[in-house]
């Protein structure tokens, strides 16, 4: 493979890392208009949970003896489901208490959510300051020779492209995701019609919850470890990302990583001594988008009403 | 309390400012001196009282007090600053603390042009604070430049910056307003550090510290005979920029600017409605924290004699805002008291280096749960009529209030 | 009637200030004057601080220090060697140069502090050493590595029992370019100091030498985790061995991502790498891996088994890491200087920039600013999970190559 296409693979991959996390921003803003900060550390959250039912496993025999796939799965599915606990938790916490008050209460509560995540894992997790290596649940052999095309790398975009479809169809297929989208469109109406809006706020956080947990497993795959604080770069890339693409749309978050990714990624491998300023030209995109157009690649011009 | 007030009399109101500060004084001076549990025991009975007071409505009382009597105010809270050196000059580290709490507060005052006000989130306070600091600092490295001038080059820079920051805010608010200003912050910390003009990571280092003439800030202040450690020095400049800064800022509070910052704070679209330019009040309100800022940070800079990148992150941004949010937000006297409490309590926590910043993340999600509004929420502005001095006999007539709050 | 209960309330809480203020302001007055008491001639305990990042990114490498560092009070003080107790006051700097600033200041208002050691970021060090200067307390550095931090007008209080960056990369060097003939070379740094250090140590080194070259430099922020992009760019270059100016983290991820895309080339690099836990990050891929280590290794020194020993006897929660050895030599030192001058910091400044001292990192003797003299370094390969030293390595023996 050219140096080129390698590079568009390590972009494509970034990206979808990038997607989970702005997924995760754009659902919970579409449900309840406002932004969750600390998607980057329930994310990490949910990688520490895999690692540790892993290291349980390994250590008390737990489910010794099941064949490697099957306890991948098992570790995977306890750790996505700590996080979904600990997204619905979060709910309760950090956004209720602040309906109807000014949009930064609930932003400034997250972030400090965030810190108060990302500290409790490192204080209490055995040795939780230092990086641990992550698991190697996933298949490492390469396809056809070329490095890059490894199995865990595909599986990766493989596993975010099904979540992602997945997704799509419960959101435009089923009662319970259309009345997700009623509520994201007018939240009165919804209720006059019938729909609960707690409850589906909470599924909300629910699924959201189980994406970011799974985010969380294949971003430590993908770099094979997992340290306290890597949730708050991850988050803010993340956000990033949904914001480029557009706040509160799908697709919108997608293609919102893959240009941060893909500028990232570009940087550091075509401008000579680039992958310093990696980030800065990132957020540069960022400040441009905001500056010529707020809303985003794919989201809606918001006219104010009076 | 105002039945208090009238029986004590109007020639004893002074003297009830002048105890009232004096007890304020002594409760810091214990959360300062004292030990872990002292201290924050000093801590826990200031914000409680706080509440209390603000409760049973005599916060406004209070505030009504001080602001017809204002001479005694400044003049027994300069004495207090004066006096408060000698009390602590056994330990410069006790010194060191004030030092950092009065250069926070001036920083958090210029942030409270934005959040406060105008209710524009700026993460990039510390961004601010930062720039102020490189300039002097470099300005004094490379051309020699005195650091008395430093300071007004500071501002200069900082405002700037400030503008730059500013600018795109003018077409977003809310959500995006805080990821550009996020953005902002983190670029100006990637930049310091990839840039070796100013010093990359190495930061600089041997800064000069301010002197006048030949005598340094840098040796020990004898005062009547009393040695104090050198940070008094900077204690005594930091405290007069201090109170020039509150000045200025109550001065904007309280004037046309302050109730623009308002409006629009409420509604952009009412203040444009009623002739206000939302863009020129959002870039004031930017570059008047901005100016804030940069001052704090001049003085910062030679006053460690170091600064590096790691000073001006997004931590220090947080920091900043939750001074803000603890103090009160749109209240120059709560954002003065946030600071100064939240400088005390992160510098007594370094007894629990491992917990500091997970207690730091649990007192400002505590603030925001139980007390958003901050420890002396925003008051209503009272204007008076030409006839301040009738007021205070008559009570009543003779006294127009225009309320405007949230 | 409002009026009067307000009254009464704001009585209430005036009573309630004025009792804590009693309390606290006399409580506060006896704990003042308790140490005046004590004459000041046999003191019972004498204090000395240690700094580093017990928090934030480097807390890896602060604890195991200020472990090994108590480890080695403790056990002076177990031994019964000194007339008073030796008491450790710990300061975390969380790696920002004004935490570090405060905290310094904190040691050095203690009027029982006689001597520090600290810091295993350099800019935290350029930041507190005017306060120590200024408090004329003795300083040991154990483990920040920039150049300059050891000058003549920081001497003779500033004292560093850890090598210089430049004084590390001459013994790779030597080995890696002269001994293997590896002469096209990539850098691949960190962008904090000790990175650019390493960066410009490096590129010194190789332009000393005639036919090496270096073909990119790339600089990576420390926390990063991607490091694909700039490693494809590298496999286009062929060079013939990476040098990394990092620490341990950066550097298995970046051996780990070398190893997926194909990179096969070895990897050298400095002290910074060298432990355990690079070797449980990059796994497999770490074989092969050379980085030098100061002095020689533990295991051949007197005091060294006793050492590893020692720290799992006290059941410290984390590893010593590459810079718990510095730290407990500093400790040493400030120890042989007390027991030599006794607790008087002007006396301690001079015993301790005249030592000669025995330790677990050989010989240490500092020269005219302070700097230490001992970089003999020993050269390690990672052989089937372990750092080796070269020379008894089947590298050395020609039973194994390195890959090309």
């Amino acid at each position: 493979m050219s140096v080129f296409t390698e590079q568009v693979m390590n972009a494509l991959l970034l990206g979808s890392c990038y997607t989970l996390a702005a997924i995760g921003y754009s659902l919970f803003f579409g449900v309840i208009d406002t932004v969750i900060f600390c998607v980057g550390d329930i994310a990490i959250f949910g990688a520490f949970g895999v690692l540790a039912f892993y290291s349980l496993a390994v250590a008390g025999g737990l489910l010794a003896g099941l064949p490697m796939w099957l306890l991948a799965l098992a570790v995977v599915l306890g750790g996505t489901m700590l996080c979904a606990l600990l997204s619905v938790a979060t709910h309760r916490v950090g956004v209720k208490p602040f309906e109807g008050r000014p949009s930064l209460m609930p932003l400034l509560s997250t972030i400090a959510l965030g810190v108060v995540i990302r500290e409790l894992i490192g204080l209490f997790y055995p040795q939780g300051r230092n990086p641990h290596v992550f698991p190697r649940l996933l298949p490492t052999g390469a396809v056809l020779n070329t490095a890059t095309l490894s199995y865990r790398n595909i599986i990766i975009l493989g596993v975010t492209l099904i979540l992602l479809t997945l997704l799509f169809l419960f959101v435009n297929r089923t009662k319970t995701g259309k009345s997700m989208q009623a509520i994201s469109q007018n939240k009165e109406a919804a209720c006059m019609i019938g729909i609960n809006p707690g409850a589906i706020v909470t599924l909300t956080f629910v699924i959201g919850g189980f994406l970011l947990g799974i985010g969380g497993f294949l971003i430590g795959s993908y770099y094979s470890i997992v340290r306290f604080d890597m949730g708050a770069l991850y988050g803010l890339k993340g956000f990033s990302a949904a914001v480029v693409g557009g706040l509160g749309n799908t697709y919108g978050a997608i293609v919102g990583s893959m240009l941060i990714a893909f500028v990232e990624v570009f940087v550091s491998g075509y401008i000579p001594g680039g992958t310093a300023y990696a980030s800065v030209f990132a957020f540069l995109v960022v400040v441009a988008f905001m500056i010529y157009k707020p809303e985003g690649i794919l989201g809606e011009k918001t006219v104010e009403k009076v | 309390m105002s039945r208090l007030i009238t029986r004590l009399g109007q020639k004893r109101e002074p003297l009830l400012v002048a105890a009232i500060n004096a007890v304020s004084a002594a409760l810091i001076y214990v959360a300062v001196t004292g030990r872990f549990y002292v201290s924050m025991s000093a801590v826990a009975l200031i914000v409680t009282s706080l509440i209390y007071l603000e409760r049973v409505g005599l916060v406004d009382e209070l505030f009504r007090l001080y602001s017809s009597n204002r001479r005694a105010a400044l003049l027994t809270l300069s004495v207090i600053l004066f006096l408060f050196p000698f009390t602590i000059r056994k330990s410069p580290y006790l010194v060191h603390i004030a030092v950092m709490a009065c250069l926070y507060a001036i920083t958090a005052m210029g942030l409270n042009f934005q959040m406060g006000s105008t209710d524009m989130t700026n993460f990039a306070g510390g961004a601010f604070f930062g720039m102020g600091a490189y300039t002097s600092a470099l300005l004094n490295m490379k051309t020699g430049i005195s650091p008395w001038l430093g300071i007004p080059a500071a501002l200069v820079m900082t405002v700037l910056l400030a503008y730059l920051i500013g600018l795109p805010t003018l077409r977003t608010k809310g959500y995006y307003l805080s990821l550009v200003t996020i953005a902002m912050q983190t670029m100006f910390t990637l930049l310091i550090i990839n840039t070796d003009w100013v010093g990359g990571p190495n930061g600089v280092a041997g800064i000069t510290p301010f002197s006048l003439g030949s005598y340094s800030f840098r040796s020990p202040l004898w005062l009547f005979g009393y040695r104090l450690p050198y940070q008094a020095h900077y204690f005594y400049l930091s405290a007069v920029v201090l109170l020039c800064a509150g000045y200025v800022a109550s001065r904007l509070h309280t004037s046309r600017v302050g109730l623009c910052w308002n409006t629009i704070g409420e509604d952009e679209i009412a203040a444009r409605c009623q002739g206000i330019n939302p863009a020129s009040a959002k870039l004031l309100a930017f570059c008047a924290g901005g100016a804030f800022a940069g001052v704090a940070g001049a003085i910062y800079a030679h006053y460690i004699s170091f600064i590096g990148p790691e000073d001006f992150d997004f931590t220090k941004s947080l920091m900043i805002i939750c001074m803000v949010i603890l103090g009160g937000m749109d209240n120059v006297t709560g954002v003065t008291v946030g600071a100064v409490l939240l400088t005390l309590i992160d510098e007594k926590l370094r007894d629990f280096t491992d917990y500091r910043m997970l207690l730091y993340g649990v007192i400002l999600l505590t603030v925001l749960l139980l007390r958003p509004e901050g420890l002396i929420p925003k008051r209503v502005r009272r204007y008076e009529l030409l006839l301040g001095r009738t007021w205070r006999t008559e009570r009543g007539p003779g006294r127009h209030e225009t309320g405007y709050q949230a | 009637m409002v009026a009067s209960r307000k009254t009464v309330r704001l009585t209430g809480l005036l009573i309630v200030v004025a009792l804590f203020l009693g309390f606290s302001l006399t409580g506060c007055g006896r704990d003042s004057a308790a140490p005046k008491d004590t004459a000041p001639q046999t003191p019972k305990v004498v204090k000395i601080g240690f700094i580093g990042p017990l928090t934030g990114p480097n807390a890896y490498q602060g604890t195991g220090a200020r472990n090994a560092f108590n480890l080695a009070i403790k056990m002076a003080n177990e031994s019964g060697e000194f007339p008073f107790k030796i008491e450790v006051i710990e300061m975390d700097d969380a790696s920002t140069p004004a935490t570090g600033v405060s905290g310094a200041l904190k040691i050095t208002s203690d009027p029982d502090v006689v001597a520090a050691s600290g810091h295993w970021n350099s800019p935290v060090a350029e930041a507190t050493i005017p306060v120590f200067k200024q408090a004329g307390i003795p300083f040991i550095i154990w483990g920040a590595i920039s150049p300059t931090l050891t000058t003549a007008e920081n001497y003779p209080i500033v004292t560093r029992v850890c090598p210089t960056s430049v004084q590390e990369n001459i013994p790779l060097a030597n080995f890696a370019i002269d001994q293997m003939g590896l002469k096209k070379w990539v850098i691949i740094s960190d962008t904090s100091v000790y990175g650019k250090n390493n960066t410009a140590a490096w590129k010194d080194e190789v332009g000393k030498r005639a036919g090496a070259e270096i073909l990119s430099v790339d600089e990576i922020q420390v926390g990063q985790t991607d490091f694909r992009p700039i490693l494809t760019k590298i496999k286009s270059l062929n060079p013939d061995a990476v040098y990394f100016g990092g620490v341990v983290m950066e550097g298995a991820l970046i051996k780990q991502q070398m190893a997926e895309l194909g990179i096969t080339v070895p990897m050298a690099a400095i002290s910074g790498i060298g432990s355990e836990k690079y070797i449980e990050v990059a796994g497999a891929n770490a074989e092969g891996t050379i980085s030098s280590k100061p002095g020689k290794s533990i295991d051949k020194l007197p005091g060294g088994a006793q050492f590893v020993a020692e720290y799992e006897k006290a059941g410290f929660k984390e590893p010593f890491g590459v810079y718990g050895p510095y730290a407990y030599d500093a400790a040493g030192i400030i120890l042989a200087a007390l027991k030599q001058v006794g607790p008087d910091k002007d006396k301690l400044i001079d015993a301790i920039s005249k030592i000669e001292y025995q330790g677990l990192l050989g010989t240490t003797k500092f020269n005219s600013v302070g700097q230490t003299t001992n970089a003999i370094a020993t050269i390690l390969v990672v052989q089937d999970g372990k750092w080796v030293p070269w020379d008894d390595s089947e590298y050395a023996t020609g039973k194994r190559s390195l890959p090309k």
